[in-house]
Parts: structure tokens; C-alpha cells; sequence
């Protein structure tokens, strides 16, 4: 068991990985940041705004000696599309790391598996370290392996759907049969579905929504750091079985008035 | 459009004499130089289309994508990047990428999102 996350050939010592995406402000964003630990962040891809091309503060308010950026493919449904814009988020933050989405559908925002597939073959080629965003299918994840991604990154529930880990049993199926780091993505609502992820297995968690959206996301950013840390040790710790009956805790003889 | 002239003719701009219809508008056309070797000059359009993040721009001459960007306000400082009919331009590149006519540019940063 490796007490870091491997990507490629990025070693992170947090399992925790955030977004930059619906925060109040940016101040909060960066608090939040701070406080959870993390060492990778989630960035978009988006044409520049040519009435108004002022450079943005977001990036302004990422510490980039303590993070590292995490160019997305949100909202391509293509693989097309999705391949140009890693090219582009390579040229623009000068790194490898992608995590490729390629969406199917726009209600459930669910991956185009097909789609899915083509792009990572083509972004593997071309060098880059490719974290799928995939659904919890060990079928797919077995692809995205055997294509040579650096991770598989199953979702828990529908992105912001804030649903937790809708199926346990088929996160534990792709742990079981997938070598490369498993990280569960898209659905973490509150601390317990980032701690029954790590429970499971899983090696890292990746979530957006469910800290930016929180009431206080600074606070929530620290219950997430502390639930990753806790399911963690949980599943390095190794768990009692679960019985249909009782098992006293305290032993049976010499119990007054017997 | 080509137009010959006799060898050892002097080389003297060709400005189209305007009536009065297109009195006080500019020539849509601007003519170069003739070539006296070729005995041949030609017709240069003045305005040039390109698509700029999928609106259409009008340029008056070719620029690099070096001087568009310094047009656009975006300085290097910033984190972006620019794909010329959908190929990533290295910025090492710009200063000697020119724009044509018909050209789509996707001009992009890095900004919120998860």
C-alpha cells in the first residue's frame, strides 16, 4: 500500500483533490484550498472573453508552489474537441496532467464511453498523464487502464448531485480488478461519502461542488480533509466483519450474582 | 485581376478615378506596387475575415498572431493559448504566424471550473 497518490510521475502526500469552480469569491476559494491540504486543483478551459481580455484573478488566488493545476474537459462532447483542448491547456499551463471528460448527455452530464475511449487513446499517445472521468463500470475502467491512463476516475453520483457514493459495490468491483489509482469523482455531498470512499479502498477522492457549495465551504474543506485522512487509516487500519448477531465485548464469567 | 503595362513605364500607383456614386468612399481595393520585370501588378482584397473564439473579425491587413494578441490587450503574462484551424500555435511561434483570410482562432485561458 502506498502512503502516496501516483499520477504519472506526480507523487501527492493529500488524496484529496478539489475544484476551483462556484465558490462565492475567491478569497474563500483559497481559504478553502489552504485548509483542506490539497496539492491539485481542478482549472476550465474557456475562450477568453475578447471585450474584456484582463487577466483573471482566479489564478492569482492558487498558491502554485504548494498546488498544481488540473486543465478539465468540461462540457465536450466530443473527443475532438476534447483532444484540442488538452493541446491548448498544455500549451497555456505548460503541463501534462489532464483530467478528460467527454460528456454524453447533458441532464446527467454522464460520460460518452465511446467517445471517452477514442480521446484517451489519442492523449495517451501524445504523452499526456490522462485522468478519465468515467462511469462506475469496471468494463470501462478495465479500457481506460489497458489504454494506459494514469488513473480511473469513477463517478460516485451525477457531478453536484451531492448523492454520495450511490454504489459502494461497484466502486469495490473496480478496486478489485483495477491496478492504476482508483479515484472517486463527481457526487461527494458531505465528509461521510469522501470517508466511505477511502473506507472502500479508494486512492484519492475529487470533488467540486460539494465544498464549494456548502454554506461555510471553509469549514466543509476542513471536514473534508479530516474524513479523507479518517477513511484512510479506517481501511489501512482493517475493519471488524459485519455479523447478523452480537459478539459481547466484555467476557461472560464472573459476573456478580451469578 | 491583372492588368500589364509596357516594360520602362514609370512606376506610379494606380488610383481608380471615382464618380460621383462613390464619391467620399474609400476603394475597397488597394493596388500594390507593379513589378516591372513581370510587366504585371494585382489587386489586393483590403479587408480580410477571420473567426475570432466563433465571431467573425475584420482585419485591414494580415497581422501575426503576435501583433493580434498585442491589438487584443492579452499579454504574455497571462495563461493562454491559441489554436489556428484547430493546431495549437507554440508561443514561441507568434511572432512569425500570419493570419490569411478565412482563418478560425481559438484564443483560451485557464478559469474557474471543477
Amino acid at each position: 500500500m502506498s502512503d502516496v497518490l501516483k499520477l504519472g510521475d506526480r507523487n501527492y502526500s493529500s488524496r484529496l483533490i478539489l475544484g476551483t469552480g462556484k465558490y462565492p469569491d475567491f478569497q474563500s476559494m483559497k481559504k478553502a484550498h489552504e485548509i483542506s491540504g490539497t496539492q491539485l486543483v481542478t482549472v476550465a478551459i474557456r475562450r477568453i472573453d475578447l471585450n474584456d481580455t484582463s487577466a483573471e484573478s482566479m489564478l492569482a488566488n492558487i498558491d502554485r508552489s504548494k498546488i498544481d493545476l488540473l486543465p478539465n474537459t468540461a462540457a465536450c462532447y466530443t473527443a475532438k474537441d476534447a483532444i484540442l483542448t488538452c493541446e491548448l491547456a498544455r500549451e497555456a499551463l505548460d503541463t501534462t496532467l489532464v483530467k478528460l471528460e467527454v460528456i454524453g448527455d447533458e441532464k446527467t452530464l454522464f460520460p460518452d464511453n465511446e467517445q471517452l475511449l477514442e480521446a484517451a487513446k489519442e492523449l495517451v499517445k501524445q504523452g499526456f498523464t490522462v485522468l478519465p472521468y468515467t462511469n462506475d463500470d469496471v468494463v470501462v475502467c478495465k479500457k481506460l487502464e489497458d489504454i494506459g491512463c494514469a488513473a480511473v476516475m469513477p463517478l460516485g453520483a451525477p457531478i453536484g448531485s451531492g448523492l454520495g457514493i450511490r454504489n459502494p459495490y461497484n466502486i469495490k468491483i473496480i478496486l478489485e480488478q483495477i491496478k492504476i489509482p482508483v479515484i472517486v469523482d463527481a457526487g461527494v455531498g458531505t465528509a461521510s461519502d469522501a470517508a466511505i470512499a477511502m473506507e472502500l479502498g479508494c486512492d484519492g477522492v475529487l470533488m467540486n461542488t460539494g465544498i464549494a457549495g456548502a454554506k461555510d465551504p471553509v469549514k466543509m474543506a476542513e471536514a473534508m480533509r479530516k474524513a479523507v485522512e479518517a477513511g484512510r487509516l479506517a481501511y489501512e487500519a482493517g475493519r471488524i466483519e459485519k455479523k447478523l448477531y452480537a459478539t459481547a465485548s466484555s467476557p461472560l464469567e464472573g459476573v456478580v450474582g451469578t | 485581376m491583372f492588368c500589364s503595362i509596357e516594360n520602362g513605364a514609370e512606376n506610379i500607383p494606380y488610383e481608380p478615378a471615382l464618380d460621383k456614386a462613390s464619391e467620399g468612399k474609400r476603394s475597397l481595393f488597394e493596388i500594390s506596387r507593379p513589378q516591372l520585370h513581370s510587366g504585371l501588378f494585382y489587386l489586393q482584397p483590403k479587408v480580410m475575415q477571420v473567426f475570432i473564439n466563433g465571431k467573425p473579425t475584420h482585419l485591414e491587413k494580415s497581422l501575426t498572431l503576435e501583433e493580434l494578441l498585442k491589438n487584443l490587450n492579452i499579454n504574455r503574462g497571462q495563461s493562454f493559448a491559441i489554436a489556428l484551424n484547430a493546431e495549437v500555435i507554440a508561443k514561441t511561434q507568434l511572432a512569425k504566424t500570419h493570419l490569411k483570410d478565412g482563418d478560425t482562432l481559438e484564443i483560451i485561458r485557464a478559469t474557474a471550473g471543477g
